[in-house]
């Protein structure tokens, strides 16, 4: 059976993927907004303590290692959403991950804004990012991982575009919700508390560089899970379904042990 | 001259065998035979022929330290760039300032 969803139908199912594993999901949202943060923090630190220039190198080196950390977590929890979805991701050596997502990873800052310029090339090129991260085990070497997870991010290009593009929507009403939210928040501490803030205080100055880094990184960690399960099921579909691992599952789903409780 | 009797396949008497592996030589049934390079082989030999099942021979390319740390070379870079560029800008010349709400502090 190799059925290919339609966009909205796979976005339901990789919610409902992530829901089989909410711990994992809330912890890879968590270093996420995490990450965001310490953005957010190193962009004000820079633009207001003048001391701070002399530090920049050392910084970069931090948020380096935490992003090459966030996005090793990204696969670990890849390979835990595919166990749960019974296809594979069981053997996994996490030093091979971590060096293996610190490899490619990083270039995807260069390559999907280059991509995003290109408009339609942005969904195979973001499916790449996400295919590493999803296919590594750690055992193989970057070029050959790099290789199946460029054939793979290939496979049904308009389900891969039209799902990105609803996920694109979803991610500007989350971003609007985030922001409203947060000037929410702040006038009813104000109004219930009597407690002045930033946004009771200055709101036109509330509303700079790093609260949209802080809104904007948070936005992407919300929906980071979602399209992680996206392309999890794309993968399932296209390099699974030729294999007969999906009748694998099904069977296995089928047919519980002698005794055990279904 | 009497015909030869049926010849059983290997893997399951109860069949007549449909032909041989043209490299054991033994007969099989239709359904124990495959079709390899041209020849006919049971499961047993193409298992030979493919080789043990070793571990996937190491793709050429660079070994994943070596990328890795070629990873994170670029993630410094990108950040501290990014950094040295946002230290060079005059400090009254961004929005982070705020302004006060006029009347709101004495």
């Amino acid at each position: 059976m190799n059925r290919q969803r339609g966009p909205m139908q796979l976005l339901e199912d990789a919610m409902a993927l992530c829901a089989e594993d909410p711990a994992g999901c809330a912890l890879q949202v968590a270093v996420g907004v995490a990450l965001s943060a310490g953005l957010a923090w190193a962009q004000l630190d820079l633009l207001r303590n003048p001391e701070a220039a002399g530090q920049v190198g050392w910084v970069a080196l931090g948020l380096a290692l935490a992003h090459a950390s966030s996005m090793w977590l990204q696969a670990r929890q890849a390979s835990a959403l595919r166990r749960t979805l019974g296809s594979g991701g069981d053997a996994v050596s996490a030093p091979g991950q971590w060096r293996n997502q610190a490899a490619w990873q990083p270039w995807a800052l260069l390559g999907l804004p280059l991509a995003a310029l290109t408009v339609l090339g942005l969904a195979q090129v973001s499916a790449f990012f996400c295919n590493v991260a999803l296919l590594d085990d750690g055992t193989e070497r970057p070029g050959a991982l790099g290789r199946r997870a460029w054939a793979l991010a290939g496979r049904a290009p308009l389900q891969a575009q039209t799902s990105l593009a609803i996920l694109a929507a979803l991610g500007l009403l989350i971003f609007g919700n985030l922001i409203a939210g947060v000037f929410m928040a702040g006038k009813l501490a104000k109004v219930l508390l009597g407690a002045d803030s930033v946004l009771t205080l200055y709101p036109d100055g509330a509303l700079n560089g790093t609260f949209f880094i802080l809104c904007l990184g948070s936005t992407w960690a919300l929906l980071r899970p979602v399209f992680v399960a996206m392309h999890i099921l794309r993968w399932s579909e296209g390099e699974a379904g030729p294999r007969g691992e999906d009748l694998v599952l099904r069977l296995r789903n089928l047919a519980p042990a002698p005794g055990e409780p279904r | 001259m009497t015909a030869p009797a049926a010849i059983a396949c290997a893997l399951h008497p109860q069949r007549p065998a449909a032909g041989r592996c043209e490299r054991c030589g033994r007969g099989f049934c239709r359904e124990c035979l495959t079709p390899h390079a041209g020849r006919l082989a049971c499961a047993a030999c193409l298992r030979e022929l493919a080789g043990p099942a070793a571990a996937p021979a190491r793709a050429p390319g660079l070994p994943s330290g070596l990328a890795a740390l070629l990873g994170l070379i670029l993630l410094w870079s990108v950040y501290a760039g990014l950094g040295w560029g946002l230290a060079r800008l005059p400090s009254d010349g961004h929005s982070d300032v705020p302004t006060p709400v006029h009347g709101s502090r004495p």
